[in-house]
């Protein structure tokens, strides 16, 4: 009996743990984080953070977000910068579609096994004037076959002049293409 | 003038609490509606207006066969009455009352104004014939103004909560469209786009302020911060600026669609049917299609939403300078090239076509209704760029034709208004003459339920008849991708007239193979096909597709369906899918009969019959119809101005950017409708008529002997056809 309790103690633990991740698996990464609106943003003016420096940044939910795919990214902020790591995503491309250039970078995880690429991370300060628009890539179906590159995820950061605080708002991009004899809508 | 219910509705139309429009009323109308009609004298006539004021029409018979409608214009009631503000003080095609019992519908196509009882759905439609077409309304407590098209009329009608009586009218250059009204809800400003005019209307005294020209084709407008407001244009990217204090007006650039243009470029627009603004008057977002906006296959653009920064009259998402920085995967950089992914338009925007727009203030979203696809995108409004961060998407079209794929409720959204909690959406889709009940969801909430209408109401059935009203359907919808490459007829012909634009007719080879198909931009065209395209300017329809034929840029086409289903291969990227052809002929056969039954044509320019303007009208007729132009040779006025054949004309270089077009015989095109239309000739190279008949020479007929007063003359005349 005693034996029988001991192992069934741990299966039990086990299966609550199981039941907790399966309960929590489909709720947002940042739905129990502070929104940026309730942050006071830095005005300052330094350099990007180090490594070693995101592993101690703060977590944090965009002023927006909406959609399934941008609900697995992480949101980090460090000073007046923004770290956006997308880790479900499959990140065939990032690219910026507006605004400055200043301070941005990106990086994808290489490829695995499966020879897709891994997760994606993007890297930008966040100062008062500024607006900046990015999208994450992934592959779907569409003109060029079932590893077509679509837009996945769009992000755009904005803070206006005389505004208290920026806004960082996040989508999932649409993926709907034009419709052509051999790819009807 | 009471305008009373009318139709089979009337009699049934009864709500629990109210009682039915008063018919009895209704039939001494009549009876004086044909005292009216046998030439009597009217006791309806009007105070004469102010020495400095429009005249305030008198009331007249609305001539329909049903309609009770007579009784005279109560200005002095208006007068005195005290003003209540608008809820909503930018027009639009649908309206809620203040009390959200009754939602007012201004049915163009109808020329009619329909009451719709709500619950949506809980009593029918009653209908209320106007003057001419209804373009926009608002409503201010018991009153509702109404933009009549032509003639150009603000129409000022109060309710009883059952009944509408006509207050009082106010002559508006003809087209009169767009109608805001100032916060205090006192005067109103107008929009003409044939006429190019806007008007400012003090609704005190019922007098028109002052009429003054803007570019052409202003639409949309919003109050911001006090007496200001913006101006949208159909073929325009930029906005028109009012001050109604100093007058002054000024043109702000909003470039289109900046996030999808490459770097150096600047894009223009059309459909530029809506504004709106935000609550603090901060932001004015602009809904439009993007003209050359770039993405994978984007072949005719994208839609957007341009926002404007009120306080500098910048735009909120700046242009980009230069080439942006990206990343690619390995794999990714084997299975793409180009510039595939530097712009987020290898998918279509959220909506095709955008005709309406609202501000849901509650949520900071904005709710766009896409004519071409029947739906409503709900969009964030703090994005500097709107339609890349979408919210929700709503359906509204439903019950789709197995076969033209065209909705039998909810065709191409025209009208939208939002319900006071900003939880319910009401839109008016055109080409069905209903209303629809869309019941909005939280930002937050999944995108999962609730994204087709509760309710959907007939408010008449289209009096084109079946045949006319798919035809109608057809010609606004982007759903059915055999006659259409993702933007309907009316994304370039709205409402029948153009879109300003030149296009690019060029081929190019495709994973369809080789075919000839319209692009918006240079960029769109593959570099290995060394081509820029031919110039192809956007020719206007309304009343002058009803010749026989032949048609097409060069009379290629035997006939007007000919031509359409040249245009279905035409406007799109690549080939047409595999289809049968009896459906696609039968489609072409239902567009023709919407073309030449239900396209409204522009309204005509007033002729006066004597005086100095007069004279020189005659004097142009002269000279167009002389044998030393030829004008009249091809122009031919007792088969609309066109002889329906090809001549050679002496090549014109073609536009900066442009390959000269292979073929130099051009089909005569028809003169009617020439004054709102501008630029001229079939590569847009004329930016006036002026600039046409100077820069002509010999080309088209003989125009180089005469004087810059004989000129003159001849323009003015080519604006009167």
């Amino acid at each position: 009996m005693n034996e029988n309790r001991a192992v069934t103690k741990p299966l039990a633990a086990l299966g609550l743990v199981l039941l907790a991740l399966l309960l929590t698996a489909g709720a947002p990464k940042d739905q129990h984080e502070p929104k940026l609106d309730a942050l006071d943003w830095p005005v300052v003016l330094s350099s990007a953070p180090s490594p070693a420096e995101w592993k101690k940044a703060a977590t944090f939910a965009p002023s927006r977000r909406t959609g399934e795919r941008s609900s697995g990214c992480r949101y980090r902020h460090l000073r007046e910068w923004v770290r956006i790591d997308c880790a479900a995503l499959k990140v065939a491309a990032i690219t910026q579609l507006g605004g400055q250039a200043d301070g941005v970078s990106f990086h994808i995880e290489p490829a695995g096994e499966d020879r897709l690429p891994g997760a994606g991370s993007l890297i930008f300060p966040l100062r008062a004037g500024e607006r900046r628009a990015f999208a994450f890539w992934t592959f779907g179906e569409g003109y060029d076959g079932p590893l077509t590159v679509v837009p996945a995820i769009n992000v755009q950061a904005v803070w206006l002049e005389g505004a208290a605080r920026p806004l960082l708002l996040v989508s999932d991009a649409l993926n709907e293409p034009v419709p052509t004899a051999h790819h009807p809508r | 003038m009471e305008l009373a219910g009318v139709g089979a509705n009337a009699s049934n139309n009864r709500v629990p609490g109210r009682t039915p429009p008063r018919l009895d009323r209704g039939f001494w109308s009549r009876w004086l509606a044909w005292l009216v009609l046998l030439g009597l004298p009217s006791a309806c006539r009007c105070d004469a207006p102010a020495p400095d004021a429009a005249p305030v029409a008198s009331s007249v018979l609305l001539p329909t066969a049903s309609t009770i409608a007579i009784s005279p214009a109560a200005t002095a009631v208006a007068e005195t009455e005290p003003f209540e503000a608008p809820r909503v003080a930018v027009g639009s095609t649908l309206a809620l009352a203040t009390d959200e019992r009754v939602l007012y519908v201004a049915a163009e196509d109808h020329k009619a104004l329909f009451t719709a009882p709500l619950p949506l759905g809980s009593a029918p439609a009653t209908r209320y014939d106007l003057p001419g077409a209804p373009a926009q309304l608002v409503v201010a407590g018991h009153r509702l103004f109404v933009t009549i098209r032509d003639p150009g009329l603000l129409l000022e009608l109060h309710t009883d909560g059952v009944n509408l009586t006509e207050a009082a009218r106010v002559e508006l250059p003809p087209d009169a469209w767009g109608l805001t009204l100032t916060p205090d809800g006192q005067s109103a400003l107008t929009s003409s786009p044939w006429s190019a005019k806007l008007s400012y209307v003090d609704l005190t005294t019922h007098s028109l302020r002052w009429s003054k020209s803007v570019a052409r084709d202003p639409r949309g407008i919003v109050f911001t911060r006090g007496t200001r407001a913006y101006v949208s244009h159909l073929v325009s990217s930029a906005l028109t600026r009012v001050d109604l204090d100093s007058g002054a007006i000024q043109s702000v650039a909003l470039p289109a669609a900046p996030w999808r243009t490459a770097p150096g470029d600047e894009l223009s627009a059309s459909l530029g049917y809506a504004l709106a603004s935000d609550a603090n008057g901060e932001r004015v977002f602009a809904a439009r299609h993007a003209l050359g906006a770039l993405g994978k296959n984007a072949w005719f653009g994208a839609a957007s939403v341009d926002v404007l920064l009120t306080s500098s009259d910048r735009p909120l998402a700046p242009r980009a300078p230069s080439a942006l920085p990206k990343l690619r995967s390995a794999l990714a950089e084997q299975l793409i090239s180009g510039a595939d992914t530097d712009f987020s338009g290898s998918s279509l925007t959220p909506f095709t076509q955008p005709r309406a727009l609202v501000v849901r203030r509650s949520t900071d979203t904005l709710l766009v209704a896409g004519e071409g696809d029947d739906r409503i995108a709900e969009l964030d409004a703090l994005a500097p760029d709107p339609t890349q961060a979408t919210i929700h998407e709503y359906q509204v079209g439903t019950g789709y034709h197995p076969t033209f794929h065209v909705a039998r409720q909810g065709a191409a959204p025209a009208g939208l208004a939002l319900s006071q909690d900003e939880k319910s959406l009401y839109v008016y889709s055109r080409a069905t003459n209903d209303v629809s009940l869309v019941q909005l969801l939280e930002p937050e909430a999944p995108d999962s339920s609730g994204r087709s209408p509760v309710a959907h109401l007939e408010l008449a059935p289209d009096p084109l008849g079946p045949f006319g009203a798919t035809g109608r359907k057809l010609f606004h919808s982007a759903t059915d991708r055999t006659i259409s490459g993702g933007l309907a007829c009316a994304g370039c012909h709205p409402e029948g007239r153009d879109d300003g634009f030149v296009w690019r007719e060029v081929t190019f080879t495709t994973e369809d193979g080789e075919n000839k198909n319209f692009v918006g931009s240079a960029r769109n065209i593959p570099p290995e096909a060394h081509t820029s395209g031919s110039a192809r300017r956007t020719p206007l329809l309304a009343e002058r597709v009803g010749g026989a034929g032949p048609y097409g840029w060069h009379a290629e086409s035997p006939t007007l369906v000919d031509r359409e289903l040249q245009g279905f291969r035409l406007h799109r990227w690549g080939g047409q899918p595999e289809h049968e052809q009896q459906t696609v002929d039968t489609a072409a056969n239902a567009i023709a009969d919407y073309l030449r039954r239900g396209l409204v044509p522009p309204p005509s320019v007033p002729i006066p019959s004597s005086g100095p303007i007069a004279e020189q009208i005659a004097e142009g007729r002269r000279i167009f119809n002389s044998r030393e132009t030829g004008c009249a040779d091809c122009h031919l006025a007792a088969t609309g101005y066109s002889i329906w054949q090809a001549m050679p004309l002496a090549v014109l270089a073609p536009p900066t950017g442009f390959d000269p077009d292979p073929d130099q015989n051009f089909k005569v095109p028809s003169l009617r409708h020439l004054a709102g239309r501008a630029p001229y000739l079939h590569d847009g190279s004329a930016a006036s008529l002026e600039e046409l008949i100077r820069i002509n020479a010999n080309r088209m007929g003989k125009t180089s002997h005469l004087s810059s007063t004989e000129q003159s003359a001849l323009v003015a005349f080519l604006q009167t056809l």
